[in-house]
């Protein structure tokens, strides 16, 4: 069951909303439940304390009478990194897209532009990462960090070390890991193309099966495909 | 008698030179009564001839006292300002005197101690003194210099710095006061000057500076005041948008569940296109719930810098901070959170401009009684956050990386302040939190 929470203090923009759900049901069955508010209210904040599992938050960001959709997305991420949150707005040629990587925010739609569409995209887009785990957490000398699984396209084995380098789309961070431990962090979507490594299925561009080479969305190639894992790998990708 | 009347003259003398000089620095004009200004000249005169037959440093604090008098009852102006003036003037009065000491005495030779003792040389010497400080006044330089540091002053007027000043009049009128009193050589003569010349130098120069510093400060004001009323227009239309687009957007889902009018629909998304708003003033209406002052003149500044290096900038503040109360701290703590702020931002700027998605997050909010700023950055290559805090850790080059052990210094100081960090996806994190409750 996924819950869909809508908050719009207009009450045609959350019946947009729904019709836009449901026409993303057409297309992909799943068992659903609305939850519709018009501004933050302690329910909805129970709500999104609350331990449901699979959320989608379609809020407006800007509501008169109510802290605006972008502060309730905060409060959302002090809990939960791993519901879908679909952002509305009117102001759809401002920037957002610093503080989409930043909170995870899965999209911001325009009220203006095909508003029902692309909404109806979104929730699509969302309820296939439903069962996905977002966030990988660690600490470091204290600090608290977090990768998005979003942005990893692989993860490698030291050679020497019992460490583990993950390659992400902005840069390499290096834990002092196994990859057997990692892969007990990790969700369905990162498969073991070879005993050093772990590649993010949803990142690979192309795989060379005569070469063993995979190559990423950033056009990074990788060596680590291993002949046994060839199969399992073209489960997940299309065999060109 | 002779003397007396000597005296009186050389003082009748310097009064009007008060007065002319402190119209010329100040520029006021009045329109003073003839009876009544001489009647306080004379008063002033009669004084001062008895101020001038005291011997000593006193004889310093009490003229500048009766100039203070001279001044305050003809002009009736700001007490600060007319201090200030009688200072300067004074201050003019010993330059002319090291000059006329100095060409008198050791030029042409005169024995200025004999000279102080009869009546004709005591008024010819103070109306040469008088008439030197007079073309002082007629320098427009010199005029512009002085009446720069007196509107400062007038604005900002301070106890403290008028003592300074005053002890630095007395220290000259005693050096001059030996160098006509006792037998000096030549060499003991000149260094004697030097010396006095140095310490106006120094006055002049130290509240010139202060005078200067003023300036940016009102340029400042104006600057931000500008803002502040441009921000108040831009949120007024910025609300009336959303709520004229608001309906616009209503009329059209009813239109288009209606019926397909794709003419009425496709007339109304075309004007809706045609009010585009221009990104750069997102963080203008933003802004608004900080109130105006440093930190918000602060913030502005560095987002411009941002916008000008093409950094994608973000930025938002909770409604909660509308209160203005809460952010008294943030104005009585300005000194330390302004320098914090200052660093952090430089630090996100540098890094994010190296990283290939340049982009900067502030976000200011309000939690748990602690006023909480977050600036995120992407960056590149590798961080060691555990490292951060060490006095020359850094990764933009020699030279740099003494920002964040500035910040921990002033951290360890001021218990109020609080800073975390974090790595958030491509996002490295600073936040600083302010606490509200002492």
């Amino acid at each position: 069951m996924i819950h869909f929470i809508l908050c719009d203090d207009e009450e045609l923009f959350r019946k947009n909303m729904i019709r836009a759900i449901t026409k993303a049901k057409e297309k992909r069955e799943f068992k659903c439940e609305f939850h519709e508010f018009e501004k933050y209210n302690t329910e909805l904040e129970q709500l999104i304390q609350s331990d449901l599992s699979s959320k989608i938050y379609i809020m407006d960001i800007e509501m008169p009478n109510s802290i605006s959709g972008i502060d309730i997305a905060r409060k959302i991420r002090k809990f939960d990194w791993n519901s879908s949150i679909i952002l509305v707005t009117s102001h759809a040629e401002l920037s957002y897209e610093a503080l989409k990587a930043q909170i995870m925010i899965l999209d911001f739609i325009s009220k203006f532009n095909n508003c029902e569409l692309e909404l109806e995209k979104a929730v699509l887009k969302a309820v296939r990462k439903v069962n996905q785990k977002k966030v990988f957490n660690y600490s470091t000398g204290g600090i608290s960090c977090r990768i998005f699984l979003d942005d990893i396209l692989y993860i490698a084995k030291d050679p020497v070390e019992r460490k583990c380098v993950i390659k992400t789309t902005y840069g390499d961070v290096v834990l002092n890991k196994t990859l057997s431990e990692m892969a007990d962090e990790l969700d369905s979507r990162f498969y073991s193309s070879h005993r050093s490594c772990l590649v993010n299925t949803e990142k690979i561009a192309k795989v060379d099966w005569s070469e063993s080479m995979i190559t990423f969305d950033n056009g990074e190639s990788i060596y680590l495909l291993a002949r046994d894992k060839k199969k399992g790998l073209k489960e997940y990708v299309s065999v060109d | 008698m002779l003397a007396w009347t000597s005296l009186f003259i050389f003082s009748l003398l310097y009064g009007i030179i008060d007065i002319f000089a402190y119209k010329s620095i100040t520029r006021t004009t009045i329109n003073y009564n003839k009876f009544q200004t001489l009647l306080i000249l004379i008063i002033y005169a009669i004084f001062s001839a008895f101020v001038s037959s005291i011997y000593g440093g006193i004889r310093i604090i009490l003229n500048f006292f009766l100039v203070l008098f001279l001044l305050k009852t003809i002009f009736k102006e700001n007490l600060a300002k007319t201090t200030i003036s009688a200072l300067f003037i004074l201050l003019s009065f010993s330059i002319s005197e090291m000059i006329y000491g100095f060409v008198g005495g050791i030029i042409l030779g005169f024995d200025l101690k004999e000279l102080s003792k009869q009546c004709l040389g005591i008024v010819c010497s103070n109306s040469v003194i008088a008439i030197l400080t007079y073309i002082f006044y007629l320098i427009k330089p010199v005029k512009k210099y002085i009446s720069d540091i007196i509107e400062w002053y007038r604005k900002k007027s301070s106890f403290n710095l008028i003592f300074l000043l005053l002890i630095g009049i007395v220290t000259i009128f005693i050096i001059l006061y030996k160098n006509v009193y006792n037998d000096l050589n030549y060499i003991e003569f000149i260094f004697n000057n030097l010396f006095c010349l140095t310490i106006i130098i120094f006055v002049f120069g130290f509240f010139k500076e202060k005078a200067i510093n003023n300036k940016l400060a009102i340029e400042y004001d104006n600057l931000l005041e500008y803002v502040k009323s441009y921000e108040k227009i831009v949120v007024e239309k910025s609300k009336r948008q959303h709520e004229y687009k608001n309906q616009l957007i209503l009329i059209r889902g009813m239109i288009a569940s209606n019926d397909d009018d794709s003419k009425v629909t496709n007339y109304i998304d075309k004007q809706l296109n045609l009010e585009i708003e221009d990104p750069d003033y997102q963080w203008l209406e933003k802004l608004e719930n900080i109130p105006s002052g440093g930190l918000k003149g602060l913030i502005y500044y560095k987002i411009a810098q941002m916008r000008k290096k093409n950094i994608d900038v973000f930025v938002d503040v909770s409604e909660v901070l509308s209160k203005k109360e809460l952010w008294k701290i943030c104005e009585e703590q300005l000194d330390d959170v302004s320098k914090v702020i200052g660093v952090y931002v430089d630090n996100a700027m540098e890094a994010t401009s190296q990283a290939d998605l340049k982009s900067i997050l502030i976000e200011v909010d309000y939690e748990d009684k602690k006023i909480k700023f977050t600036f995120s950055n992407t960056y590149k290559g590798t961080l060691d956050i555990s490292k951060m805090d060490n006095e020359g850790y850094t990764t933009k080059g020699k030279g740099k990386g003494y920002g964040l052990s500035l910040v921990k210094d002033i951290l360890y100081h001021n218990k109020l302040l609080l800073q975390t960090r974090e790595l958030n996806g491509r996002y490295y994190v600073q936040k600083l939190y302010i606490n509200t409750e002492e």
